[in-house]
């Protein structure tokens, strides 16, 4: 027997029953206000927390730290040995904390190396980890450059090479770029994400970069303050100043791209240290502190408190996620910014 | 399933799942088909997406309902109005198929003067004796005319629950009883039809049932305007009708509808009965059942004439149709069982056949266990503590026995019941033995299933079973050689049936596992030997008979069970294997093998019309083929294969002889479709609506008759019914998620269904809940005067309260999954429903129910902890992809 | 030790060399066609067991019967339900979806990977390689299908794989060969897609007007999905992003500012610093 013809006239004598439902959910009818399914989030929450908030803190120091004193030792460098000297140390100091931290929050912190199996363009963790690398090799380098190893067996003869083979000045050039992009790059890497407050702007590199530079002016400010040069002073206050005003701005553009998705930062968990440590004691008080009379609120306390407000916004900004990723409705139009058209595979 | 039976001959579902894809439209009532047999659901829904309308017509919404253009909410235990108000419909609009009726079916049958109808009585139909509460009276007061006290044997009562052939399909002495076929007898069916459902008016179902009239009447248009010449209707029910103290009046009310409309026998039609269990078929077909032999032959009864063998088949004799071969069936059984000690001279050893002498079935075992009647019983994956109606009950009863085996894969609730669940019993106070014994699963062993559509598959071991698991067949056959050696020097008559059963079933050669190594297990059975017992063989020479037309009566052939003969016809050809597809043919004759006879579609002469034409192009299926002058179509014809249409026979024809060329029904003695039934149901010629046995309603139609009057009730203190007031005011049933399995014994310890459905929760509606301050989520109480179990209320709008009489009835519905063993625990359902028993089949009443509800927890109930989910599948580490399996690939 | 010692060389070596990746194929993917779903979770279990998956825990959610939640890295299929109830003509419908990952044609996770542990295989299919994976978690941030997690226990990023293995044998995913009723289709995606084209016209020439597909070409910032839906309802009834994101469309022009950032900030103070010098 041959299959039965399809059937294609409509065999319901009575019209169908209308689609326009309203959206009335009755498992659970006193949820039926909620956005989206059982009020479930879209996204999954993410897995970096501690590790990556102080990771973000440390590098932003010692990255910004290395720039200015690379800068310092073009511009003053003989002047300023020794602040150059305690900067670099600074510097390579918070760089060590770094790797660890880094590698605690892998699921499999054996393969951190997989890190460089490849480069990959689209990828600014991936970025990060040949930035670091470079950064942490030069920043050794640099170390032992101004911190001659002479305990080391042969470690004069070491120097000596290193110092003929890779003058400062060229370490200081090589270096920049992999500190620049170690203080470009954390942002970044929070932004090419779906979370919404962490993506929905183009700026947060910018703030953080700002940040890190702000740190980094902080801790030379800090270093330099028993040094008697009042010039350096200004000079480092000035550019503090510059920094804030920087990390300000940025962080206004942050907020005013960012809207409604930068509500974590205003409301939950994450609020009161958004608003009075990063906001309060790291941009305004420091600000206000360093017209202060007192040496030591000029440059003790204020470079302090802009610290710790450094790390107050990486770690409000870092967990502001975990409440982010949480929110259906941000989640749900989570591409407000239509850039270009998205192309399919070839 | 005596309600098919009794219409159309055959107690098993009419037609095959396939063919549901050919239907134009797809009535499901008292069946959750998509939750309860999910892949089978595939094809209602080719069905659908080929245009056909899906109903469904139940008391919750499921994800059947889902499924459906169209649900109708009923209360539960209305089934019989709604389809009464069907057939009202069809007759009273004229919407039969009348070629059809007048030519297959018996509408034009008179019957006889005595007769009665409950219309007239009050809700009693004639014939019944309110001393037995049975209708004694049946055999002359619902007879064809002419034929009063024709049907054989006397009415057993209560005591027998038989569904062989014979009963069921009745025995006339003539297969062309008078007719009319001008209809204007006012005793014929149709008439009688007419007059008896004349009030089941498309308002009288809306109050009955809680629809709305206008639900109604679009279900019944849209049913019969897919029904006819051109179009096919089909109806598929399961345990939601059959669970009901009037179960089989409700199928037999669906074969009523089915037949006016001319749907039976045709390709999109018939009555599809999904079984609630695996093989369930299978273990009615070669029977677990008390009062049937292999093939629906009765069990020999101390209460009837049935002394030696020429008495049993003289009062078992059915003169026309296809059972006067029974004679031929029963003696190749005895020969299959008993050997060359079946001999003529000893009546081929039908004296060793045990004779019942009362009610054996579950529910009277558990009764009798009960009254401490019963010392020990074995358990063969079945779990009563949790899956029994009345679970308190059955937990009760198990305390009385002896000793219980349990032969399954897990210690499930009914192995132990001695020391958890829900009374937190002291097993120094039960004196019960048990044995648990493990169990190889399906895949550990060879062996059969008989699906919903009578269709054997057979399966072959893949592995052997863990440690001391062993099939079932290896335990009773060992138990068995046992038995035969305690008793080898008994001389007793009552013992020769057990020392003469033939019991070799071992493997002649080492057992082999599909990788060719040699089974670690010795001793386990040979069950394609079993199976080639069952089609039969000459006993002479030992050769494989090709089907049961080959059986004698002489004793010179041997058949387990004649209806699946032809499974094993030669050797080395098990049909049930076969796995091929036949391209292009969707009855897929080469795929397992359908009884009888590899029939997908039974009935299957009524696809054509009575000169053997089929009824339109689009509905084709069988005809005559004048040139080859036999029956032709993609499938076995299920009837002569050359007799024409134009066959009539003699009056005083006897056997096949007896049916005419347009006789589609052919195992009924008249070859016609009955939609009154003269025998073969207990509880009337006719189905008519009764309340549940619980109910706090009363009857519309005859305000004096509440129930069936022919329920069996067992009054006992752990089984009391409750009241119809409003001491329970709501109404419940039960259902299966798809998730679970039964009361759970093969689910609840496998932790990826567990997480799927991990816990018991009662759907309830939100106007309920409100009533009461149930919160979704939250716990919620319901009791009865046999037990009160606590769960999770989920309220939800696919629970209503209804309108029914006038005023407002609320219903609850909830999973019966759940029980005290297993990685997930949670409240017994069955803890709530009673032991009834309705008069043809035994059946109780799960599906309808009274309770009351309240919020909160139960106090003083036992904290049951769920075993630890099993170590498999793992949570540790997935092992590393291997190298060789890693793939490479483009990172962009 | 010496074992131990060539282990590591070995492990190492094997880092940054790989075998060649095989030839492409034609690219496989999902339909899901939510219109056939009977929400009976076969998908769920034959997932679960051929991918040997440990069960989430027994958690009633009271969710309709949705008692998975979410998918995860231990559950790579979960079938959403949704029970809608509309009061003016009080009729139901209960909406049956079987989610999984979306293969999109522009993975986030892909592109955000540092490791190169995602990648697509020869069938176009987002796949972890797992022993490369170290968890960095990247990904699991980057998807805004939230399909992808870390597990607690391995430490890696675990997601549907397209069952890989059983493709690379010639066989059908196992939650598309355990569908009852083909609401999961698997198959070629040039095929696919015009089946579902095909099935939206017919669903609209039934009357069923809200059918629609849901991932079937690039929307928004958004890649077309090698595994796509067919909805009846708004994505976000079924946890599904109306826009989702994707992250790298935006990566330059936040390079871009934040290198200015920096740069700029450097520039100024070397102005700053080199003019104190003077002065």
């Amino acid at each position: 027997m041959a299959s039965i013809p399809e059937i294609n006239d409509a065999r319901d004598v009575f019209s169908q029953i209308s689609p326009s439902y309203d959206i009335v959910r009755s498992a659970q009818p006193e949820r039926v206000h909620e956005p989206g399914y059982y009020g479930l989030p879209i996204l999954k929450r993410p897995f970096w927390k501690w590790e990556i908030a102080l990771y973000f803190f440390f590098e932003g120091v010692s990255a910004g730290t290395s720039v200015l004193c690379s800068v310092l030792r073009a511009t003053r460098g003989r002047r300023h040995r020794e602040m150059i000297r305690a900067g670099r140390t600074l510097s390579f100091a918070t760089m060590l904390v770094c790797p660890p931290l880094l590698i605690a929050d892998l699921g499999r912190p054996e393969r951190f190396h997989h890190m460089l199996r490849i480069w990959k363009k689209t990828s600014p963790m991936n970025h990060g980890a040949w930035a670091l690398t470079g950064y942490g090799l030069l920043s050794t380098i640099q170390l032992c450059l101004i911190w001659p190893a002479w305990r080391l067996p042969f470690g004069k003869r070491i120097v000596r090479l290193l110092q003929r083979l890779l003058p400062e000045s060229v370490v200081d050039v090589l270096g920049m770029p992999f500190a620049l992009t170690m203080i470009s790059y954390p942002g970044v890497l929070l932004s090419t994400t779906a979370n919404p407050v962490w993506s929905h702007t183009h700026f947060l590199g910018s703030l953080f970069a700002a940040s890190s530079m702000s740190n980094g002016a902080a801790a030379l400010a800090l270093l330099s303050a028993r040094c008697k040069d009042e010039d350096l002073h200004r000079s480092i206050g000035r550019f503090e100043d510059a920094a804030t005003t920087a990390e300000a701005a940025a962080l206004a553009l942050y907020l005013g791209t960012a809207k409604k998705a930068a509500r974590p930062l205003f409301k939950g968990k994450q609020s009161g240290l958004f608003l009075i440590g990063a906001i309060g004691l790291g941009i305004v008080a420091p600000a206000l502190l360093r017209r202060a009379r007192s040496p030591v609120l000029r440059s003790v306390v204020a470079p302090l408190l802009s610290l710790a407000g450094g790390a107050a916004l990486k770690w409000a900004i870092t967990y502001a996620g975990q409440e982010s990723a949480m929110d259906v409705e941000l989640a749900n139009h989570n591409a407000p910014m239509i850039e270009g058209q998205a192309q399919t595979r070839a | 399933m005596p309600g098919l039976g009794a219409s159309f001959g055959r107690g098993a579902a009419t037609s095959f799942q396939e063919d549901m894809q050919n239907a134009d439209c797809v009535l499901i009532m008292g069946s959750n088909m998509a939750e309860a047999h999910p892949v089978g659901f595939r094809f209602p829904m080719m069905a659908r997406e080929r245009g056909a309308q899906l109903i469904h017509v139940d008391p919750h919404f499921s994800r059947t309902s889902a499924m459906c253009q169209q649900y109708v909410r009923i209360r539960t235990g209305s089934d019989i109005a709604f389809l009464g108000g069907l057939i009202h419909y069809i007759l009273e609009n004229d919407r039969w198929f009348h070629e059809y009726v007048m030519a297959y079916t018996n509408a034009a049958t008179i019957i006889t003067e005595q007769y009665r109808d409950a219309e007239d009585l009050g809700g009693i139909f004639a014939g019944f004796n309110p001393e037995t509460r049975s209708y004694d009276g049946s055999r002359e007061a619902w007879q064809y005319e002419g034929h009063e006290g024709s049907g054989g044997r006397t009415q057993a009562g209560h005591a027998e629950k038989a569904e062989s052939f014979s009963e069921r399909t009745g025995s006339l002495d003539s297969a062309t009883p008078p007719t009319d076929h001008s209809l204007k007898n006012p005793r014929c069916v149709l008439n009688i039809l007419r007059r008896h459902y004349a009030r089941y008016t498309p308002q009288m179902v809306a109050r009955i049932c809680g629809c709305s009239k206008e639900e109604f009447v679009r279900v019944a248009e849209t049913v019969c305007a897919n029904s006819g010449r051109e179009r096919t209707t089909c109806l598929v029910y399961a345990v939601g009708w059959t669970q009901h103290s009037v179960g089989v009046q409700i199928i037999r009310a669906a074969t009523i509808v089915q037949l006016l409309l001319g749907n039976m026998g045709r390709p999109g039609g018939g009555i599809m009965a999904m079984r609630g269990h695996a093989s369930i078929q299978g273990s009615t077909d070669v029977p677990t059942l008390y009062e049937l032999l292999p093939g629906y032959i009765m069990q020999p009864s101390a209460l009837r004439d049935h002394g030696g063998l020429a008495d049993y088949l003289k009062q078992e004799e059915v003169k026309t149709g296809f059972m006067a071969n029974l004679p031929k069936f029963l003696v190749s059984l005895l020969k299959a069982w008993y050997g060359e000690a079946a001999t003529r001279e000893n009546d081929f050893g039908y004296n060793w056949i045990p004779r019942i002498d009362g009610n054996y079935s579950h529910l009277a075992c558990t009764v009798r266990m009960l009254e401490g009647k019963m010392r020990g019983m074995f358990l063969f994956g079945q779990n009563p503590a949790a899956g029994a109606p009345n679970g308190r009950a059955n937990r009760e009863a198990l305390k009385k026995l002896k000793w219980l085996v349990v032969r399954d894969w897990f210690e499930i609730d009914t192995a132990a019941f001695w020391h958890k669940g829900p009374e937190n019993p002291d097993p120094a106070a039960i004196g019960t033995e048990v044995f648990f014994i493990p169990a190889a699963a399906s895949a550990e062993k060879d062996g059969t299933f008989t699906n919903t559509q009578r269709l054997l598959q057979w399966h072959d071991k893949a592995v052997d079973p863990p440690e001391d698991c062993r099939s079932d067949t290896w335990f009773v056959y060992e138990l068995g050689k046992r038995l035969k050696k305690l008793y080898a020097h008994s001389t007793r008559e009552r013992d020769q049936g057990l020392l003469n059963l033939t019991w070799d079933y071992e493997f002649d050669h080492a057992e082999r596992l599909p990788d060719g190594s040699i089974s670690r297990i010795h001793g386990e059975t040979d069950v394609a030997k079993i199976l080639m017992e069952i089609n039969g063989y000459t006993v002479a020479d030992r050769q494989q008979v090709a089907d049961f037309n080959g059986l004698k009566d002489d004793g010179s052939t041997a058949c387990g069970c004649w209806i699946y003969s032809g499974v094993y016809p030669e050797k080395g050809r098990n049909r049930a294997r076969s796995r091929k597809r036949t391209p292009g043919v969707y009855t897929s004759p080469e795929w397992g093998f359908a009884w009888p006879l590899n029939r997908r579609m039974m009935y299957n002469r009524a696809s054509a019309d009575p000169k053997g034409r089929p009824w339109s192009e689009r509905k084709k299926y069988l005809s005559w083929d004048e040139e080859e002058q036999r029956w032709t179509g993609p499938d076995v014809p299920d009837f002569e294969p050359k007799k024409p249409p134009s066959y009539r026979p003699n009056p005083d024809s006897r056997g096949m002889e007896a049916i005419a060329g347009d006789a589609p029904f052919l195992m009924k003695p008249d070859g016609r479709g009955w939609l009154f039934a003269p025998m073969g149901v207990k509880d009337g010629p006719l189905p008519t609506h009764y309340e549940p046995l619980e109910s706090p309603l009363g009857n519309l139609l005859y305000p004096d008759q509440r129930n069936n009057p022919t329920i069996e009730r067992y009054e006992l203190p752990v089984n009391e019914y409750n009241p119809p007031n409003d001491e329970f005011p709501v109404i419940a049933t039960n259902y299966r998620l798809t998730e679970h399995y039964l009361s759970g014994p093969m689910s609840r310890f496998n932790s990826w269904l567990n997480e799927l459905q991990p816990g018991m929760f009662i759907e309830i509606s939100p106007e309920l809940a409100s009533e009461k301050g149930i919160e979704h989520g939250g716990w919620m109480v319901a009791w009865n005067r046999r037990g009160a179990i606590e769960a999770r209320a989920m309220v939800t709008r696919r629970i209503m309260p209804l309108k029914v009489h006038g005023r407002t009835v609320h219903q609850i519905g909830m999973p019966f999954h759940w029980g005290f063993a297993g990685e997930t625990v949670g409240a017994i359902a069955n803890d709530l429903t009673s032991i009834s028993a309705d008069p043809n089949v035994s059946m109780h009443e799960a599906k309808a129910f009274t309770v009351n509800v309240r919020a909160g927890r139960l106090k003083g109930h036992a904290e049951i902890e769920p075993l630890p989910p099993a170590p498999w599948p793992t949570r540790e580490e997935s092992p590393e992809t291997a190298k060789s399996d890693q793939p490479e690939g483009q990172a962009i | 030790m010496n074992e131990g010692l060539v282990q590591i060389a070995t492990d190492l070596r094997d880092t940054w060399t790989r075998p060649e990746p095989p030839a492409a194929q034609e690219e496989t993917g999902f339909f899901t066609d939510t219109t056939l779903c009977i929400g009976c979770k076969a998908c769920e279990v034959a997932c679960k067991q051929w991918n040997q998956l440990p069960a989430d825990g027994f958690n009633w959610t009271g969710n309709s019967y949705d008692n998975t939640v979410t998918l995860s890295d231990t559950t790579w299929r979960h079938v959403a339900f949704v029970e809608q109830h509309d009061a003016a003509t009080d009729s139901m419908r209960w909406l049956m979806m079987s989610d999984v990952c979306k293969h999109c044609q522009h993975a986030p996770c892909v592109e955000v990977c540092p490791t190169g542990a995602l990648i697509y295989n020869e069938f176009g299919n987002v796949y972890v390689q797992q022993d490369v994976c170290n968890g960095c978690a990247n990904c699991v941030v980057g998807c805004p299908f939230g399909v992808i997690a870390r597990n607690k226990a391995d430490g890696r990023a675990h997601k549907c794989t397209l069952c890989y293995d059983r493709q690379k044998d010639g066989m059908v995913p196992a939650c598309a060969k355990s569908c009852p009723t083909e609401s999961i289709k698997f198959g070629k995606v040039s095929e696919l897609r015009e089946q579902a084209r095909q099935r939206v016209e017919q669903l609209h020439a039934r009357g069923e007007t809200d059918a629609y597909l849901y991932g079937n070409e690039t929307w928004g910032e958004y890649s077309a999905l090698n595994s796509f839906f067919l909805l009846k309802d708004k994505p976000i009834v079924y946890n599904l992003p109306e826009a989702p994101r994707r992250p790298a469309a935006h990566l330059k022009r936040n390079y871009l500012f934040s290198f200015m950032a920096s740069v700029a900030l450097t520039a100024v103070s070397a102005l700053l610093f080199s003019g104190g010098e003077r002065g």
